[in-house]
């Protein structure tokens, strides 16, 4: 009988852990995808690759809801991603049933990230190719989070961060225009992050918003996002022409 | 004495005309004792598809949490909520999947499905579905809810004739069969709302 116990991810001789590293590249390559927590909000914005004519775009959706009140985006491998995503939902109803309660948003990022590592330490399996950014808000305190798992497994909560295609760069912007924010200040500052290497339009953009009076997830539709790209254009515009103004003036 | 008569119970569901009734008693006894007189046995799977279980308690309420759980995934995926007969499939489905140590719950499943037709199906406790047009009964007081909702059943009844009907029938029948009884909880459903009610009937 064929003994599926060859192990992939082994150790290199100077302490890495290349099939991880070369995961965490594929997931450099996926699209990207932002994430900001706000005082009362929580926004995944993730950018759309223009989609092929013939696509019904309805049918790649790229922000999932786990559960009633939390929600997931993720950049790398999608293959990889529908199977992490099932065994998730699964999770959230199995803990509704036997613990008679929903899931906290760290429980459910402890368990994705641990399933994460468990394909990085077992036999004749790879590593999942993606990174996810995970919302919601608490059961009973209400609270908001946002946290991160990656291929190796690691997890951790974040205020705002990104992940996929130029993260580093968004994540800059993110560091340099973070403040503390509450409902639509929140969602443009999602959309005004992702903007920084998308290209501008409501169709290269999907954005989800959760709010905690709202709860549930709502998917933002192409033409509430055209507004908002509409409204940052112009505080832009704005902003370039008081840099001008004063030096004119001299 | 049969374990399915071990809690007492009475369920029955009616269709009208666009709408639907489901409706059960309210105690909870160890054989003669009674324990609780307010006892959930109906469940909404979603505001167009109820489920009510007779049988031994304790298997109504797991089964109960066993389908909410299902139909969550269902709503997660399919982003939309299960059709009544569809919903009937799994619960007959999930039913015989203990075929050799089954629940011990007879399920009585009732929506409304497309364009509002009213959906009602009842099973035994190893998933046998049998569709009705009219009512379907389960419960110790089945046989005395048989006769009433024959007698007084009439087909297309609108909402607030199809609550005196059930309810009258549900009153009359437990109060035949000493195991079940202490009011009744009654839902009329049409497709805008969903009305809740509690009767009072004979307290014993």
């Amino acid at each position: 009988m064929a003994r599926y116990d060859r192990a992939i991810t082994v150790f290199s001789p100077d302490g890495h852990l290349f099939q991880v590293e070369y995961a965490l590249e594929a997931v450099r390559k996926g699209n990207a995808a932002v994430g900001v927590r706000g005082a009362d909000t929580v926004v995944l914005a993730v950018e759309k690759k223009s989609t092929p004519k013939l696509q019904d775009s309805r049918s790649a959706r790229k922000i999932v809801s786990l559960d009633n009140h939390i929600a997931l985006a993720c950049a790398g491998l999608k293959a990889d991603a529908r199977v992490l995503i099932n065994k998730a939902r699964i999770e959230c109803q199995s803990h509704r049933l036997t613990l008679e309660d929903p899931v906290t948003v760290e429980y459910i990022t402890r368990y994705i990230a641990g399933l994460q590592q468990k394909y990085t330490q077992s036999g004749g399996v790879r590593p999942f190719g993606l990174s996810t950014l995970i919302v919601g808000f608490d059961p009973y305190t209400r609270i908001p989070y946002l946290y991160q798992t990656d291929p190796s497994g690691t997890f951790s909560a974040w205020k705002a961060n990104a992940t996929g295609r130029n993260s580093n760069s968004i994540r800059e912007f993110l560091e340099k225009n973070y403040k503390e924010s509450s409902g639509p200040e929140t969602v443009k500052l999602a959309i005004r992050a992702l903007l920084e290497v998308v290209e501008s339009g409501g169709k290269n953009i999907e954005v989800a918003v959760m709010t905690r009076e709202e709860g549930g997830l709502r998917q933002l539709e192409e033409a509430e996002i055209d507004a908002i790209v509409a409204e940052i254009e112009a505080e832009k515009a704005a902003a370039e022409a008081a840099k001008k103004g004063p030096s004119k003036e001299t | 004495m049969s374990i399915f008569e071990y809690n007492g119970s009475a369920v029955v569901a009616m269709v009208g005309k666009n709408c639907f009734a489901i409706a059960s008693d309210r105690r909870l006894g160890v054989q003669l004792q009674t324990i609780a007189t307010d006892f959930q046995r109906i469940s909404k799977i979603h505001d167009h598809l109820f489920i009510g279980l007779s049988g031994l308690a304790t298997d109504v309420q797991t089964l109960n949490q066993r389908l909410v759980f299902r139909h969550n995934l269902y709503k997660l995926r399919e982003e939309r909520d299960m059709k009544p007969d569809t919903f009937a499939s799994l619960v007959s489905a999930i039913l015989y999947e203990k075929r050799f140590g089954p629940y011990l719950c007879q399920p009585v499943i009732a929506g409304l499905g497309e364009d509002n037709k009213p959906f009602i199906c009842t099973m035994d406790s190893i998933g046998a579905k049998e569709l009705a047009k009219d009512f379907v009964v389960s419960g110790t007081a089945s046989e005395s809810l048989y006769g009433a909702c024959e007698a007084m059943y009439k087909p297309d009844m609108e909402a607030e004739e199809l609550f005196e009907t059930i309810s009258q029938a549900l009153l009359s029948s437990v109060d035949r069969d000493c195991l079940s009884g202490w009011g009744g909880h009654v839902y009329v459903v049409t497709p805008n709302e969903v009305k809740e009610r509690i009767l009072k009937g004979r307290m014993d």
